[in-house]
């Protein structure tokens, strides 16, 4: 099993060991080494890789928006020199997060995390369920329950049949982890279970007898993917 | 004398270097240490000068992230209880607003670091002439 890689890290020692690391392992073939983000994204676009090793902070946009602009995603291991990422790691399903700086022996742990996977091909997701931090847990919800997300500003509200859940986040977050998982968003506020609409009307949607605003912007959209579900 | 390059007994660190983590992280290649050191001690004196400019503002975010980018560097270094005393200075800086309090805190890792770059140096040195000798 070989993967194909790049890194993405500003700091030049840990982008040196990091290389070194690969070779020794004799399953990473590097390819490109980018010192940001955006330079890696343009690669990606043309190049794909089976594997990015991806930093969180650096000059530019981080490492998380790199993955939310990302159509297809490699596998990604995350390199980073601070614990509190370890949530949002989990949050974006990353093979694995390696605090810098790591040894070899801790490395190898990671690369056991990988799946086999081709160039260019999405790693699987588990897209039957998404997990949110709710009240400093996670909470499992299943994402056929859930009938609509709405945004709070800094944080969103997963309504279900049952329960409403308050977590963390932003819409454009939820947007980009939901994607192509039969959610679309309608409005600025609003991304809706498209199974769970039971009405389409004028700039509304009905979705178990609440009705949700659809922005002109969308309404086209809404009605094309509404006719395909 | 021929030294074997991955036989990292044959080069002692000297004390306050964390050698076995030093040994996990090189393997034993003395000449990679040498580099390593070189490229580290560069970047982390220049990321103190910008935190010590960054010191002098009033936003501790901005000072966070660059004492952020510089704290693995301490580590590559072998040096990790002074990486353990950015990661607390980094910490003050996200909870603390009061400057002054953040100042007086940069003024004593400031001279943690200033002490164990000299140590780095001290060690580079001898790294080079050990590493003359491998050939």
């Amino acid at each position: 099993m070989r993967f194909t890689a790049i890194i993405v890290e500003d700091l030049k020692p840990a982008a040196d060991i990091l290389q070194r690391f690969c070779q020794r392992s004799g399953i990473i073939d590097i390819r490109a080494h980018f010192l940001q983000a955006e330079d890696a994204l343009e690669h990606l676009c043309h190049q794909p890789a089976d594997l990015l090793f991806l930093d969180v902070e650096m000059p530019g946009i981080s490492g998380f928006e790199m993955l939310d602009r990302l159509d297809t995603r490699p596998q990604v291991i995350l390199t980073t020199s601070k614990t509190e990422y370890a949530f949002d790691a989990f949050e974006y399903r990353v093979a694995d997060y390696l605090r810098k700086p790591f040894t070899y022996e801790r490395f190898l742990q990671s690369l056991q995390q990988l799946q086999p996977a081709t160039a260019g091909e999405p790693s699987p997701l588990p897209n039957e369920r998404i997990f949110i931090k709710v009240d400093g847990r996670l909470q499992k919800l299943e994402r056929s329950e859930i009938l609509y997300i709405e945004s709070l500003g800094d944080y969103v509200r997963f309504i279900t049949p049952d329960k409403k859940y308050i977590t963390h986040n932003t819409i454009k977050n939820i947007e980009a982890r939901v994607e192509g998982m039969n959610f679309m968003k309608v409005h600025r506020s609003y991304i809706v279970n498209l199974s769970s609409v039971d009405d389409l009307r004028e700039g509304e949607v009905v979705v178990r007898g609440i009705t949700i605003p659809v922005s002109k912007s969308h309404r086209q959209r809404v009605r094309q993917r509404l006719k395909t579900v | 004398m021929m030294i074997d390059p991955f036989d990292l007994e044959a080069f002692v660190f000297s004390e306050g270097f964390d050698r076995f983590f030093l040994e996990e992280l090189y393997a034993g290649d003395t000449r990679m240490v040498e580099q390593m050191f070189g490229i580290s001690s560069t970047q982390a004196t220049l990321s103190m000068d910008l935190a010590g400019i960054e010191s002098r503002s009033s936003d501790p975010a901005r000072l966070r992230r660059v004492i952020h980018h510089a704290k693995p560097l301490f580590g590559y270094m072998g040096l990790l209880s002074v990486q353990d005393s950015v990661q607390q200075f980094e910490d003050l800086c996200h909870r603390e607003t009061d400057m002054s309090v953040i100042r007086n805190a940069f003024d004593t890792l400031k001279s943690i670091v200033e002490e164990a770059l000299t140590r780095v140096r001290h060690e580079q040195s001898r790294l080079q002439k050990f590493n003359l000798q491998l050939t």
